[in-house]
């Protein structure tokens, strides 16, 4: 009857109903059997009594425990679905898997997919930050889980490693490596198939009893439901950035300016920006740029950014001032859903009298360079972003654009930081363009994207383009001529009295016209044949003591392989430039060379066979 | 064929036909330069001599269409070691197999 009491007062209808049939068998049982009532049959009555009343407390005090569990579990997956809700793209979901671990009282937590029929292990193996999840992602037992899993339609728990090792043999090693001594396997589904395990280990035993089992599983559908919310993500993603290529695309290089463009997406989230850049030939000498900057991310970001482009094109063909243009392209962007507020820098050089004009509509100050080096911000053509209040009468200006003059468009995301003043960050990119402008273009552009982001991650997208004009002054070099054979005679001829101005030593002016020379009839053999006039850009420097040469075009080179006397041409360049690196971009090629202007041992460089 | 970049003297001795390269050869005159000297180099009689030491410059389409033109005439050739172009055609051990020579005499006597 105590225990009848204590269940009923501790615990479930259930457990009192158990306990009363319970004391009812015992009463007749012993009623039935135990016709002596003397005091040792009381005696052991009582005690009967109170081992059952043992019993009931026990039992009683287990669902107490679940309660308790389930009650911390309740807000604990409520963190937990936040954590793999927050993550966007699968790579960030599987950090915020393997952060899990320590939620979960676990020691590891990952999740292994079939992605293009690859299993795939979250964290990414050099994301998993601790050296504990590295072993657990690289190894065939997942798999063999996963396999296991999937036949039988639900989870798995090992309490024990050799459990789940007469299970999965394979994962002998494994249990080792991880030090697990219990491990979880959790299907995760997608449309009613399993697609992968969710893996939980843990270095102390555990017994998996029904409410944590309960609870894993819903972490495991939780995880479910955010892997399909970071595919759909990585889809949507990956068609805004393709399409933000393609409207991009690569600038056509045109002759008698030197520029090139660099886009880079936001290293952070899933955010395709709006970010764009845009050159167009005007004629009679003039070029226009321009970068702009669309409101709002992803594939509406894109599409805008492609019409504003397209818009800015036709606009700047008018042929009227930069301020003119800007208006026309108001008009355009008042009409245009999504477009107010973009902010657009747009300059127009003119090579033949040598000026640039500009105008911003709410845009970064543009980064001028004369010849000599000396860095300004172009500010004073500031206007609202497009379309912001009615026919906005822009102001352009106009400045001195002399021969190795450099101009750099860019986007915000390349100078703003959280939590920082703009000036800090346009003072960080004035200081940077200082020390590296007399790099060729390709370099300087490489250079400030390399230098600004070297401890920071893009938490927007980048858009720059860089703009000189050729020349050729003791500090730079740089010529740009369609890519034929003919022209590379005076080229060379040019290059070698500007090389001359910087070295004496007949050796290193032969290895620098010649490793040139090899870049360049690589260009020339390599211009895309359907191209209008395949060009190539020559550009050098010095810096210290070491000559910087960079050979630009538009083609695409084959592997050296394929053609022996190509072949023999790379061989040339690897052995007499100091440091040689090949960027093959869309654009075309780019080829960047190092020369030491300082030679310790001529003759060790002249290896001798006669 | 009038080259811009690249001379040609020939010379003629009782023994040798001497080419003298004086400029630079690149894939702009490669043909023309390797077209010309095959024909002085049918012409001669005798032992074909190309002196390099009057090369300022050479590119890999230059030195394909000579390396080829010594291989098929099995003529002497002349480079110096501190000859401009000398690094060049070492890099890419041009002529490997056969004798390189210093000067025109070594050539012309026979003597690597």
């Amino acid at each position: 009857m105590i225990a009848v009491l204590v269940a009923a007062a501790l615990c479930s209808f259930t457990m009192t109903v158990w306990f009363t049939v319970a004391g009812i068998a015992v009463s007749a049982f012993l009623t039935r059997y135990v016709n002596d009532f003397t005091g040792v049959a009381l005696w052991s009555r009582v005690v009967f009594q109170l081992v059952l009343g043992a019993i009931a407390l026990f039992v009683a005090w287990t669902p107490i425990r679940r309660a308790a569990l389930s009650e911390k579990s309740l807000p604990l997956l409520h963190d937990v679905s936040n954590d793999l809700f927050g993550a966007h793209g699968m790579d960030e979901l599987g950090v915020a898997l393997g952060e899990l671990a320590s939620s979960l009282g676990a020691s590891t937590t990952s999740l292994f997919v079939f992605k293009d029929d690859q299993l795939v292990g979250f964290p990414r193996d050099d994301e998993a930050t601790d050296p504990v999840h590295a072993p657990v992602l690289r190894s065939e037992c997942p798999g063999h889980i996963l396999e296991l899993v999937g036949r039988r339609g639900r989870s798995a728990f090992w309490s024990s490693a050799a459990t789940l090792v007469a299970d999965v043999p394979e994962c002998a090693a494994w249990v080792d490596a991880v030090h697990a001594r219990s491990v979880a396997g959790i299907p995760i589904r997608s449309k009613d198939r399993v697609t992968g395990v969710f893996l939980v280990t843990y270095t102390r035993t555990q017994q998996f009893n029904a409410s944590e089992r309960l609870f894993l599983s819903q972490v495991g559908s939780q995880v479910a439901r955010a892997v399909e919310k970071a595919e759909v993500e990585e889809v949507s993603r990956s068609v805004a950035s393709e399409l933000q290529q393609s409207l991009l695309g690569p600038t056509v290089l045109v002759p008698q300016v030197g520029h090139c463009s660099r886009y880079l997406p936001a290293e952070e989230g899933l955010s395709v920006g709006g970010d764009w850049y845009q050159t167009v030939r005007l004629g009679s000498g003039n070029f226009g740029i321009a970068v702009g900057d669309a409101l709002g991310h992803g594939l509406t970001a894109a599409t805008i950014m492609g019409q504003l482009r397209s818009a800015l094109a036709a606009c700047a063909l008018t042929g009227n001032s930069a301020a003119e243009v800007l208006e026309v392209l108001d008009r355009y962007a008042a009409e245009l859903p999504g477009a107010p507020s973009t902010t657009v820098a747009y300059a127009v050089v003119n090579v033949v009298d040598h000026w640039l004009e500009y105008s911003s509509a709410g845009h970064p100050y543009p980064v001028y360079v004369t010849p000599e080096g000396d860095v300004t911000f172009l500010d004073d053509a500031q206007g609202l972003p497009l379309a912001c209040g009615d026919s906005i009468e822009r102001i352009a200006k106009r400045i001195p654009f002399a021969a190795g003059s450099t101009i750099i468009l860019y986007s915000d995301g390349l100078i703003e930081r959280r939590g920082e003043s703009i000036a800090v960050g346009l003072e960080r990119l004035r200081a940077v363009v200082a020390e590296w402008w007399r790099l060729p273009i390709e370099i300087l552009a490489d250079e400030i994207v390399r230098t600004l982001f070297a401890d920071a991650a893009r938490a927007d997208d980048v858009a720059v383009l860089v703009l000189r004009l050729p020349v050729m002054s003791r500090d730079v070099f740089l010529e740009k001529v369609p890519a034929r054979t003919e022209e590379l005679a005076p080229l060379r001829h040019d290059l070698r009295d500007w090389v001359a101005q910087h070295v004496d030593d007949p050796a290193t002016v032969n290895a620098v016209l010649t490793t040139v020379g090899e870049a360049c009839a690589n260009a020339v053999d390599h211009a895309y044949t359907d191209h209008r006039d395949p060009l190539m850009r020559v550009e050098a420097t010095t810096v210290g003591d070491e000559m910087i040469l960079n050979v630009t075009d538009t083609g695409c080179w084959k592997p050296p392989i394929q053609d022996s006397e190509r072949g023999r041409g790379i061989a040339m360049i690897e052995v007499l430039a100091d440091r040689v690196t090949i960027d093959r971009r869309a654009s075309g090629t780019s080829v960047t060379l190092r020369h030491s202007l300082t030679r310790m041992d001529d003759d060790a460089r002249r290896p001798v066979h006669h | 064929m009038p080259d811009d970049l690249c001379t040609i003297e020939t010379r003629q001795t009782d023994s040798h036909t001497i080419v003298r390269l004086i400029g630079e050869i690149d894939a702009s005159n490669a043909a023309s330069i390797d077209h010309e000297l095959r024909t002085i180099e049918l012409a001669a009689r005798n032992t074909f001599v190309v002196d390099f030491n009057a090369l300022e410059y050479i590119d890999s389409a230059g030195i394909a269409a000579l390396e080829l033109l010594a291989r098929e005439t099995n003529c002497r050739i002349v480079i110096a070691d501190d000859a401009t172009v000398y690094q060049t055609l070492d890099i890419v051990r041009f002529n490997a197999g056969n004798p390189l020579y210093d000067t025109l005499s070594d050539a012309l006597s026979g003597a690597a």
